[in-house]
């Protein structure tokens, strides 16, 4: 009963910070935080790594002496794990237990830290599903290699070289039995063949997807590699940059969404009619899309060009997009779904296309099948303000100003960021400034009149 | 040296394969000794052959309470054996083999196999789990809500559930463990205060309590053994499986009449009224109560409705039940209820009274039992003498307390306000109508579902959802049909997406139609152009009621709910998962309801068919499983199919509330196979329906041409149930009778439709204590099979031409032919057709060929002699 007095006391102080805010511990995010630590005690400046659900490792340098513990909110000061005694000693190999407090204010009594008590190179594993924190010696330094192969029995024992997208990853759909999977370095194995393992030994092979899982490196023939219960077709995804490994299992997707500039109903997915994909009815992971793109379809639309691909109503579905942004959409081209970076296909040229998306390999292929009606104010102008000069519209760009010297008619006119945000407008003009004080970088700007729609581009 | 231990206890199944509770709806949490074995700091607790508990505390302290997961471990001691040599201890079961090395934590970080590890065989293979293995083939259960479901943006939401193709899954109960919504699991101990078990803390709030469950591919077991140890599915009052009528609309006392009225003149049978949120005072101009309350209260808004007890009383007399919307989670406010208030400040002694923006505030202090107690005598008491039949809980705040840590609000609201209604109101069933709060909230029923966006995707993902949730016992999940939020203004009122859901929401565990308050978005159906196609889904909804609450029974008994996934039958097959919106309703219906846009007035289906014979109600024709189908439903028809040999009970036409005993029924027969039902009856509300109820069997047999329908006299009995029926026996896949014997005498009292392939036969009034029987005898013996698709081959020599019959259409076809030394020789393949010929001029003559045809999941084989 004290504690729960405690507990009281402790949250009724806080009471009014509490309104609306979630008291809930979180296990998507977790930093280290304290002296100990580079970031010190920027509660959000040395973020762990995600290896599963509500579990973190984080590889670096631990002061001795000097205090760490761990926040697991991004938005303050707010939700934070300590330990469970006063400056608590935690060795290499050791599991010590965490406590978790919801507190805006956590008093002293309850804030305690860790420390080490020699300085160096650590592993810190934090599982917040289970309250505990390990610490251990880094492992040396893997080199990777170039090629993989993968077999085991859920390949029958075959061999299979991973195809290699460029330096991005190694990517390959497998058709796999139940039995496991053995990822190496040697087409045959052997006694220099070296084995790469998942976190996790025996982990499923659709394991990994959302999470920082770095392959593992070992000589041991024995070792149990990836496990496939159920019998199907996985892709499995090996980072060439982190050396981390997704796998997924294949199911072959009912719906997609084009979003994007272009699109008649910019950056929307609500309208189906328009965005969604249409199932291959020869061929099931094969969806299909066909309509018309226009750059800068509307106005306004921030990244008039640009396009993507959505897997569900929801701007954090997974999205389909290319390896290289602004590659244009032409032809067979690979699809990525494993990395955040937001890159869009682009077009240039307004007009009708079809897009085939095969889910299950991953490829795109893009067919332009006819001009469109699309009237010539709406095509894109060209690139520079230089080039506007040859327009009946004079639009001047310089020291930080975008002005519009002549328009031979009324015209709204809006400058667009690359964020998409517009940042300046004005209507109804015919002359004058538009907007002063912008910062480097690339512009779009937007003019709108009763005959004229002009898109141009501008750089500061 | 192996030391080996052997410990063998009796098993005393009282289901196949199975363990009970000692003692129906007993629950004691402290296992039997004989089943827990204990090595240094670490317990495990053999609860069944597939069951295994883990415990470990590094201070050797060990839970024996309930928690808000767990209530009972007193299962009968399954056998198994223990044996450890001077590094490991081993536990055996028919199932598992669990290593333990002696002394460690049986956790490492990372997680791995090092200091224990299970394994057990799973389709042919050794599986192996540790502590903390990541599945991620884990067939999910369900999420705390479907506010902002948009398409299947919810889908990553779904927590795991009890299932999983791995053939393991596991219940994390330490307190460390937090649910998604981040609270944790608690104690739970009695509590004379309030008169039903309330929170403890752990006694080692770091100990690790892990259930292991091992079941393979037998998913029904699992989750049956889950409710032995977790409680049972409980059975809601019968009036939850009819209509309710419910939207969120500033409707006055007027206004209720007036859809009662309209409800009552349209024949569109109900069984629910809701109460939104503006039966209190919100605070809004629109309302009539600007400048009182907001979104929490707990006050009439008089100016909407002067006389609530008078408005309940009409509601009860229209023969319906009603419940209020609550938001609880701003407390108790002296302006918006200064009653309240001063009531309950006075019974609190202003122990919690604060001053807030307006006025003064009782905080939400759900987890105290003095504001409880206080909270439930001062307003939930006056409310429910008022007339008010249950509560419908919206919680939408802060998911965790901010007075106890981990503590989840949804849960507890749940827990609390259930066992409340248990305690304070014994004459009745208890009843909430609230969200998912995480493993446990089964004990507490039925779910609402939340606020989900209007159009078709969304409605798409709701099937996979509601059956998925049976993964964690969760089986009353209440959508708002036809959608709450506007996404596209252009299909809000779209009649065709409101009748598709309607149809759903038949084969769903609760109907209720409802939507936010948005003048765009209408729920009155009787105004949209196809209400007689709505009202006829309504009809079919209370028609199909003594089947529904016969199969919430069986809920409750087996922790198989009533929409439940395919793959529980057919775990084997690929298609059991592949086909996610089609689903069980119940044991013996599958359904596969429309969720997209008609094109040209059509919708088109593929639905894979299981193994067996299913009965089409749409187009009453017989298909034979196991296959694939591209099927044509027009606006009125929804794909639904019942299981060869099944009898369904329905109600008669007349029966207008669910609550109703009528003394006829009518028994849906498929005919062709042997088979067995039943019909589940009790008072409707009865607290103690464990044990007061009645059943009647049904069982049909075919002999010959011959098909015997036998209704066994009704076992047990109930309040308000009529002492004698009369039925009307649907027989359908029948060919026309020759002769009708009803109780072994010959009667004329029968017809036949030829287009449905149905006999009709009434047996007239006979008391429930003698049962009756109805034989039927055929034209033909066996001519029930033509309407089975079989495949054909034919080869005329003649003109060298293979032919092939398939019987129905088929989405897929191959053809291929070899010779006698195995090699293929011809291939050919097809899409979406019922036959084929083929020149075979190709092959060599007089040579013996084997011709293999793969129709979708069939495979026909012929030897053909050229």
């Amino acid at each position: 009963m004290k504690k729960i007095t405690l507990l009281i006391l402790v949250f009724i102080c806080s009471l009014p910070l509490f309104a609306g805010m979630s008291n809930s511990i979180e296990y998507k995010q977790l930093y280290i935080v304290g002296s100990a630590v580079k970031g010190g005690w920027d509660y959000n400046a040395t973020p762990m790594s995600r290896i599963d659900n509500g579990v973190f490792t984080w590889t670096g340098t631990i002061t001795a002496g000097e205090p760490f513990k761990f926040m697991n909110s991004n938005d303050g000061w707010h939700k934070h794990i300590v330990a469970t005694t006063k400056d608590e000693l935690i060795k290499e190999g050791e599991i010590h237990h965490l406590d978790f407090y919801a507190n805006w204010q956590l008093p002293d009594a309850l804030d305690n830290k860790f420390r080490v008590d020699k300085t160096g190179e650590y592993v810190l594993t934090v599982d917040l599903r289970n309250m505990c924190v390990t610490l251990a010696r880094p492992l040396p330094a893997q080199t990777y290699p170039d090629k993989y192969y993968v077999t085991g029995s859920a390949l029958d024992n075959q061999v299979i070289e991973l195809n290699k997208i460029e330096n991005f990853e190694f990517k390959q759909t497998l058709a796999c039995k139940a039995g496991n999977i053995i990822l190496m370095d040697t087409p045959v194995k052997g006694e220099n063949t070296r084995y790469f393992t998942p976190v996790f030994e025996d982990v499923d092979l659709a394991f990994g997807k959302g999470y920082a899982s770095k392959l593992g490196v070992t000589t041991d023939a024995g070792t149990r590699g990836w496990s496939v219960s159920v019998p199907g077709d996985y892709i499995l995804y090996i980072s060439c940059k982190n050396n981390t490994y997704i796998g997924r299992k294949h199911v072959p997707r009912k719906a997609l969404y084009i979003t994007g500039g272009c699109c008649e109903y910019p950056w929307d997915y609500v309208h189906d009619e328009v965005c969604a994909f249409a199932p291959d009815p020869e061929n099931p992971d094969i969806l299909i899309w066909e309509g018309e793109l226009r750059i800068g379809w509307v106005n306004t639309a921030p990244e008039p060009n640009r396009f993507k691909i959505l897997t569900d109503k929801d701007w954090n579905s997974e999205n389909y997009h290319p390896y290289i942004a602004d590659t244009p959409a032409e032809g067979t081209l690979p699809i990525r779904t494993t990395d955040g970076e937001d890159s869009k296909w682009t077009i240039n040229k307004d007009g009708h296309y079809r897009i085939s998306v095969n889910t299950k390999n991953e490829t795109m292929n893009v067919e332009y099948l006819a001009p469109d009606q699309v009237s010539p104010d709406n095509i894109y102008g060209p690139a520079g303000v230089s080039n506007a000069e040859n327009d009946v519209i004079e639009l001047s760009c310089n020291n930080k100003t975008v002005e519009l010297i002549y328009s031979p008619e009324p015209v709204d006119v809006r400058i667009i960021n690359i964020a998409g945000a517009v940042i300046s407008q004005k209507a109804e003009m015919t002359k004058g400034i538009v907007a002063e004080n912008l910062t480097a970088g690339v512009y779009l700007v937007s003019v709108s009149g009763a005959s004229l729609k002009k898109l141009y581009k501008i750089i500061l | 040296m192996k030391i080996k231990f052997i410990v063998i206890y009796l098993l005393f199944f009282v289901f196949s394969g199975g363990t009970a509770l000692k003692g129906e709806n007993t629950c004691d949490p402290k296992a039997d000794s004989r089943a827990v074995i204990t090595s240094g700091n670490a317990r495990f607790t053999v609860l069944t052959p597939e069951m295994l508990r883990i415990e470990y505390s590094d201070k050797g302290i060990f839970e024996d309470r309930a928690t808000f997961t767990i209530i009972n471990r007193l299962l009968e001691v399954p056998q198994f054996t223990t044996s450890e040599d001077a590094e490991f201890l081993y536990i055996e079961t028919d199932k598992l083999q669990l290593k333990y090395r002696k002394g460690t934590n049986p956790l490492t970080l990372p997680a791995s196999s090092a200091n224990l590890s299970i394994t057990m065989n799973h389709n042919g293979r050794q599986v192996l789990w540790y502590p903390g293995k990541p599945d991620p083939m884990n067939l999910k259960g369900t999420c705390r809500t479907l506010d902002g479901s948009n398409g299947s943006n919810k889908r990553a939401d779904l927590e795991n559930g009890l299932i999983s193709r791995s053939g393991w899954a596991v219940i994390e109960d330490s307190w460390t463990s937090a649910r998604p919504d981040g609270s944790r699991s608690f104690a739970l101990e009695p509590d004379e205060t309030v008169g039903y078990d309330w929170w403890a803390e752990r006694k080692d709030p770091h100990a690790m309590d892990v259930y292991f469950l091992g079941y393979g591919n037998n998913y029904k077991k699992a989750l049956h053994d889950f409710t032995l140890v977790a409680g049972k599915i409980p059975l809601p009052p019968s009036y939850v499986f009819g209509y309710w009528y419910s939207k969120y609309s500033s409707y006055s006392a007027d206004d209720y009449r007036e859809i009662m009225n309209s409800l009552q003149s349209n024949d569109i049978h109900t069984d629910v009224l809701i109460l939104d949120m503006d039966w209190h005072w919100n605070g809004n101009d629109y309302s009539m109560s600007a400048g009182r309350g907001g979104w929490t209260g707990w006050s009439w808004n008089t100016n909407l409705i002067p006389d609530p007890v008078g408005l309940l009383k009409e509601i009860h007399d229209r023969n319906l039940k009603t419940a209020l919307n609550l938001h609880p989670a701003d407390g108790v406010n002296s302006i918006e209820s200064p009653e309240f208030f001063d009531n309950m400040n006075k019974t609190l002694r202003g122990k919690y009274d604060v001053k807030s923006s307006s006025g003064k505030t009782i905080p939400w202090y759900l987890d105290y039992t003095d504001f409880t107690n206080a909270f439930f005598s001062t307003i939930i008491r006056e409310h429910e003498s008022e007339g008010v039949d249950f509560w419908w809980l919206d919680w939408q705040q802060h998911l965790t307390s901010p007075y106890t840590n981990g503590m989840g609000q949804t849960f507890w609201c749940n827990h609390v306000f259930f066992n409340d209604m248990a305690k304070n109101r014994p004459e009745h069933r208890p009843l909430i109508f609230h969200r998912w709060g995480g493993l446990g909230s089964h004990r507490y029923q039925i779910g609402f579902s939340g606020d989900a966006c209007i159009n078709f995707p969304t409605l798409a993902f709701q099937p996979y959802f509601t059956a998925t949730a049976s993964n964690v016992g969760y089986g009353y999940w209440g959508h708002d049909l036809g959608g709450h939020a506007v996404t596209d203004e252009k299909i809000v009122n779209d009649p065709e997406l409101v009748l598709r859901w309607l149809q759903y929401g038949v084969f769903s565990p609760i109907f209720r139609t409802h939507a936010t308050n948005d003048p765009r978005i209408e729920r009155q159906i009787w105004k949209f152009p196809n209400f007689p196609d709505m009202r006829e889904a309504v009809n079919l909804r209370y028609a199909l009621f003594p089947y529904i609450y016969t199969m919430a029974r069986r809920t409750y008994e087996t922790g198989i709910s009533i929409c439940h996934p395919l793959y529980y039958e057919y775990p084997d097959v690929e298609e059991a998962y592949k086909y996610e919106d089609e689903y069980f309703f119940g044991d013996d219906i599958i359904v596969a309801p429309i969720v997209e846009a008609a094109k040209d007035g059509v919708s088109t289906k593929t639905i894979w068919f299981p193994e067996g014979n299913w009965w089409s109600a749409a187009t009453n024709e017989l298909i034979e499983g196991p296959c694939t189908m591209t099927m044509k439903f027009s606006a009125t028809d929804i794909p639904y199919f019942f299981r060869q040999g099944s009898i369904v009970p329905l109600n008669p036409a007349s029966v207008k509330n669910v609550t109703e005993h009528p003394e006829h029924l009518i028994l849906n027969v498929i005919a062709g196979k042997d088979g067995n039902a039943s019909l589940y009856e009790d008072d409707g509300d009865n607290p103690d329906y464990a044990t007061v109820y009645a059943s009647t069997a049904f069982s049909q047999l075919k002999n010959g041409n011959k098909t015997t329908l036998t209704i066994s006299p009704r076992e047990g009995s109930a309040d308000g149930l009529p002492a004698s029926k009369s039925y009307t026996v649907k027989a359908y896949n029948t060919n026309a009778p020759l002769s009708v014997k009803v109780n072994g005498e010959a009667t004329t009292e029968f017809s036949y439709d030829s287009e449905n392939r149905c006999t009709t036969v009434e047996v007239p009034l006979t008391p429930c204590s003698s049962g009756a029987s109805v034989e039927i005898e055929e034209a033909t013996a066996g001519l029930n099979d033509l309407s089975i698709a079989k495949t054909r081959v034919f080869y005329d020599r003649s003109s060298d031409t293979l032919t092939a019959e398939l019987g129905q259409n088929r989405q897929s076809v191959e053809l291929a032919m070899f010779n006698l030394a195995g090699a293929e020789c011809m291939n050919r393949k097809y899409r979406d057709i019922s036959g084929f010929s083929e020149k075979l001029e190709m092959l060599p003559a007089s040579n013996m060929y084997v011709c293999r045809i793969v129709t979708d999941n069939q495979v026909f084989v012929e030897k053909i002699s050229k």
